[in-house]
């Protein structure tokens, strides 16, 4: 406690430093829009052509608040794919000035002298930190022709893709369940459709993605490895829009138009995959009564009421339906919704005021001779958000806020009907109450330092109506119940409270190199369970309890960034060490379905990871894209597993390659490949056999010992722009997943027939052509 | 079209492993079909661990005791399993009772007179050459055989008409703790005995029960009863330990490295000391035979 108190005394000892005031200033303000839509750009520089160390960014409303001296100032804007912005403005007081941005084509960026200010991943104090351009990855092959910024992320150093047919992902050795996917803030806790294939996000409607690799602001919180940001399109405020695609297995629409023109806006985005069309085509009668389908629907409206105030809706809604000839089948999806007031009390001050709704829940139908049984589970959370941004000067920003969250979890309800041998009965349902108070300064000193602290404060408490136990942890009576309490209603049982300090800084060597600097402390109290690899819908959400401690990480790196040939290039490397605190993990052979103790078979234990991280991005002319390369290592230890050795994670990657090109080969014309290449999985290979029952049975020894040989693949992409006009656009778009047709191990399966026993692989997707016409108008 | 089969049965597949609750759907035949031509064998380098003893120790009230000793081997060794005929072997309750089980051969140590009695501990004892080995099993109260039905699934693959899989009704006793096993065998394919049907009574205590058993035991790929066939059904009532042991079993039986290599496999929990393999499965059972009707 007292190394907190101090840490907050510090704070507000450079807070004070900055209220000294030598001349008379103004306040410019205002937001940044796209022309052609009034989409708003979040994360645009905003600074002058005088002094550019007088500049700032918008925020994730397109809001800049600029404070400077009074008189002739250049204020200029600056975003990727847009064409630069200049204004000359006469400070005489506080000026209200919104920008709309041209947008530039990728040739055109290469011929035109870039403004100097396009270096903030150089000069800002954030690491770690990803942004993704929707429009920049449009020409990236990909699977099945769905577009899926999920995947596209595995591209990006320190990201890992949890592997084929997985819509989960690794962050600097961080678990698929340890990342914060946020979608207009609201979380969402299964990611992906159809078991994993594609993920929920309908690239048509989002607008932004920035990803930060534990080195988050204190804003965020809540998961330790990662957070993804994801916002909607707000819709154009000039026009209506139709934007759609029709793939081999799914297509999609957008809708989007102005409410009232450049005062509100709506866009509704729906999906729906038809796999399981073509199986009714199909002789097989139990093909035919095959359900394979997933359909998504992303809604959100904004109106602005006034100058200062604007309130949005957002919502998501997905469901997955599979099922077999009528005698099994799931069904399961996230909703989400979102209600937003922004707020601005003035030039200075902003405020954004959030409700969040978020679900997730399956239900199981199983239809057995008769007797029927339904198993259904839910995640649900209401939320309440508080952001504050106080732009205090050209070098001071300062953001605060709050953040109560109640969660219900309702691990399974089973109904079954009469006569069916099974009891209707539920698993015990769990509450808990989520707070957090955060404070985080950005500061930035002279042209040399930025720095970004900041403090959050998290509270979690699992709280009544139930009955608790308490597991016994000593090695002789492990795992059984050595105590009871029964809880009355919002009764707390267990509370945690931790301080989780952030900061990131950037040492300015020159306009070009920066050395960047980070420490940063993240807590989670929700942990996933799954025994499989694959995200599965049936995969369990515990909150942290009094068995449960919250998992805690702290994280340090650091990085040099570098851009060069007039920022044509961007090259970073980042090294980061993570320390992991009570990680989950469960005993061998946990039962983790319709467990009502499921406590009683968890682990506590350890996990240290290290890597670096290369990268270098061509961002324009005709061929641009990436390189990255991340060499690391991710390691776990556990008192109940191999007597606590230290062993790789199943995540543990030494070598993850990746490696995106695009080639402009005319204007109308872009030719696509990229190629991944990652060490085998860290896995348990058997070590002996042996005979029960006339069956060969495998050994098994060291846990996670043996290497699935390496992944590699190579996909190539062809984009034919048909037509581009301002009215009208249509492309066709084809990939080739896996053109080299490597047989890359999904599973690999130990068989014996007759007098051998031998290990046998499968592959699962040899070569996939794709076809996909696009269109908008 | 090929692509969509193989998206579909992959799916299928998935599904499948989810085993919710107890029960198992029947694999698709047409699965395997879908993935033949992107399967391969490969060779892999294998550590080898120490060698150990696997005892198979079945006993009940109406065969006695029987125990098979073998040795585990380097994997890829011949599927030959030395067997141990010098173990000195105790088994004993906790009435007092003890005598020592001689070898009979093959690897078999036998006593079909040492039966077993509801309510009783039994503790076995292996000593064999520089390694002791010992288990404890109890017997739990007999759970009987209610009836059996052949229950018709228009599964995959339809075109060969509908699928059989024999259910189990049975009376589950009151209050939660009874674990059940039970033995398939097909007269006309004893090698498609199933060994390892289970259920525990966490959502059907007190009921009348259903268990379906799957033949193959794990390896859904075998023979299926048909119409006809004679098939020998023997309920085991067992204790937890038993019970864990079996359903851990199950649960790496043709599998390992796992889905995308991640589902760690580990060796089934068992009551032996020392880490020894196999179980010893002290029980009650109750048998009967059925004919599937058409």
């Amino acid at each position: 406690m007292k190394l907190h108190k101090h840490y907050i005394l510090s704070i507000c000892l450079i807070l004070l430093a900055n209220t000294v005031f030598s001349q008379q200033k103004y306040t410019i303000s205002g937001g940044v829009k796209d022309a052609k839509n009034g989409e708003e750009l979040i994360g645009a520089s905003v600074y002058t052509k005088e002094n550019l160390t007088n500049g700032t960014s918008t925020n994730a409303y397109g809001f800049y608040s600029l404070t400077l001296p009074e008189g002739k100032h250049t204020i200029s804007v600056q975003y990727l794919g847009y064409q630069l912005y200049s204004k000359e403005v006469e400070l005489t007081g506080n000026l209200k000035l919104d920008i709309e941005m041209g947008s530039s084509s990728k040739e055109l960026q290469a011929i035109e002298v870039k403004g100097e200010k396009d270096n903030i991943n150089v000069t800002g104090a954030q690491m770690g930190v990803t942004k993704i351009d929707i429009n920049e990855i449009k020409n990236i092959p990909v699977i099945f022709g769905e577009r899926d910024v999920l995947k596209t992320i595995s591209l990006l150093p320190g990201i890992k893709s949890a592997g084929e047919g997985n819509a989960g992902f690794y962050v600097r050795g961080g678990g698929t369940d340890q990342n914060l996917i946020l979608l207009d803030e609201a979380p969402v806790y299964n990611a992906s459709h159809l078991l994993g294939f594609f993920s929920v996000f309908n690239s048509d409607a989002i607008k932004d993605l920035t990803l930060y690799k534990g080195n988050m602001p204190a804003e965020y919180g809540g998961r330790l490895s990662s957070v993804v940001d994801i916002r909607m399109k707000e819709g154009s405020q000039k026009k209506y829009v139709f934007t759609g695609g029709i793939g081999l297995i799914a297509s999609r629409l957008t809708v989007e138009g102005p409410i009232v023109k450049d005062k509100g806006s709506f866009i509704v985005s729906g999906r729906r995959t038809y796999a399981d069309l073509f199986l009714k085509l199909m002789k097989d009668t139990a093909l035919k009564k095959t359900q394979l389908y997933f359909y998504d629907l992303n809604l959100k409206a904004n109106y602005r009421i006034g100058l200062n105030d604007r309130i949005f809706v957002s919502g998501y809604f997905g469901r997955d339906k599979l099922g077999l000839s009528g005698l099994f089948g799931i069904d399961y999806g996230n909703a989400t919704a979102t209600a937003r007031w922004n707020h601005i009390f003035n030039s200075r001050l902003f405020s954004n005021t959030t409700f969040i709704y978020s679900n997730y829940s399956y239900k199981i139908n199983l239809d057995l001779g008769g007797s029927k049984i339904d198993i259904t589970s839910k995640v649900q959370d209401w939320n309440v958000k508080e952001d504050m941004q106080y732009y205090l000067n050209t070098h001071n920003t300062i953001k605060f806020g709050l953040q109560s969250i109640y969660h219900t979890f309702v691990p399974g309800v089973i109904t079954a009907s009469e006569n069916s041998g099974f009891n209707s009965s539920e698993l015990p349902r769990k509450y808990a109450w989520e707070n957090a108070l955060y404070l985080q300064h950005e500061k930035e000193f002279g042209n040399l330092i930025n720095i970004n602290y900041g403090l959050r404060v998290s509270a979690f408490s699992l709280v009544g109506p139930g009955t608790f136990y308490t597991f016994s942890q000593d090695s002789v009576n492990q795992g059984q119940i050595s105590d009871s309490t029964v809880l009355g209603k919002n009764k707390f049982l267990q509370s945690y409270l931790n301080f989780e300090p952030r900061v990131s800084s950037s040492f300015i060597l020159d306009e070009r190199n920066s050395i960047k600097a980070s420490y940063s402390r993240n807590v989670q109290n929700l942990h996933l369970l799954s025994n499989s690899t694959t995200t599965s819908p049936t995969d369990r959400w515990i909150p942290s309890s009094n068995n449960v401690k919250p998992e805690i990480a702290d994280q340090i790196a650091l990085g040099y960034f570098s851009n060069f040939k007039k920022n044509m290039f961007e090259a970073s490397v980042e090294v980061y060490y993570k320390w992991l605190y009570n990680q989950v993990d469960y005993r061998n052979n946990a039962q983790l379905r319709g467990n009502s103790f499921i406590e009683a078979d968890l682990l506590t234990g350890k996990g240290r990871a290290y890597g670096a991280e290369f990268f270098l991005k061509k961002k324009t002319g005709k061929l641009y894209g990436w390189v990255s390369y991340t060499l690391s290592r991710t390691e776990r230890s556990f008192e109940g597993i191999d007597r606590g050795r230290w062993f790789a994670a199943k995540q543990d990657r030494t070598h993850d390659v990746s490696i995106v090109l695009m080639y402009e080969l005319h204007p109308k014309w872009v030719i696509s490949a990229t190629w991944v290449y990652y060490t085998g999985n860290a896995v348990t290979y058997p070590a002996n056999k042996y005979e029960m029952n006339g069956k060969v049975i495998t050994y098994y020894s060291e846990r996670n010992g043996y290497r699935m040989p390496a992944y590699h693949r190579m996909d190539i992409g062809l984009t034919w722009n048909r037509k581009m006009t301002e009215k009208r656009e249509s492309s066709w778009n084809l990939s080739i997943y896996n053109v080299y047709m490597r047989e890359n191990p999904y599973i690999i399966q130990f068989k014996s027939s007759g007098s051998r026993s031998y290990a046998e692989q499968t592959a699962l997707f040899k070569i996939v052509p794709t076809i996909t016409y696009n269109f908008k108008f | 079209m090929k692509i969509f089969n193989s998206i579909s049965y992959y799916l299928i597949e998935k599904l499948i492993v989810f085993k919710t609750l107890n029960f198992k759907l029947i694999t698709l035949n047409l699965i395997v079909l879908a993935f033949s031509s992107c399967t391969k064998e490969i060779t892999l380098d294998l550590k080898e661990a120490d060698i150990k003893y696997v005892m198979e120790a079945d006993m009940d009230d109406s065969l006695g005791f029987r125990m098979h000793i073998s040795l585990s081997q380097p994997y890829y060794n011949d599927n030959t399993f030395p067997v141990i005929t010098d173990a000195a072997v105790t088994l004993s309750d906790n009435e007092g009772n003890s005598r020592n089980i001689a070898h009979s051969g093959d690897g078999w140590y036998k006593d079909s007179t040492f039966k077993t009695v509801v309510g009783r501990t039994y503790t076995l004892k292996v000593v064999g050459k520089d390694v002791e080995y010992i288990a404890s099993s109890t017997v739990r109260p007999t759970i009987g055989i209610g009836y059996i039905v052949a229950q018709k699934f228009n599964f995959g693959g339809g075109n060969d008409g509908p699928i059989r899989v024999l259910q189990l009704w049975y009376q589950d006793p009151a209050g939660a703790g009874d674990h059940i096993r039970v033995v398939v065998n097909n007269k006309k394919d004893p090698s498609s005995a199933s060994n390892i049907n289970l259920q525990d009574d966490r959502f059907n205590d007190g009921l009348v029960s259903q268990l379906f058993l799957f033949s193959g035991g794990g390896d859904d790929d075998g023979y299926r009863i048909q119409p006809g066939d004679t098939v020998h059904l023997s309920l085991q009532t067992i204790d937890k330990a038993v019970y864990d042991y079996f359903l851990t079993l199950d649960q790496i039986s043709g599998q390992g490295g796992g889905f995308g290599g991640g589902v760690t496999p580990a060796n089934p929990t068992t009551n032996w000391s020392n880490a020894g393999l196999g179980v010893f499965n002290a029980c009650t059972v109750r048998g009967r035979y059925f004919v599937v009707p058409d």
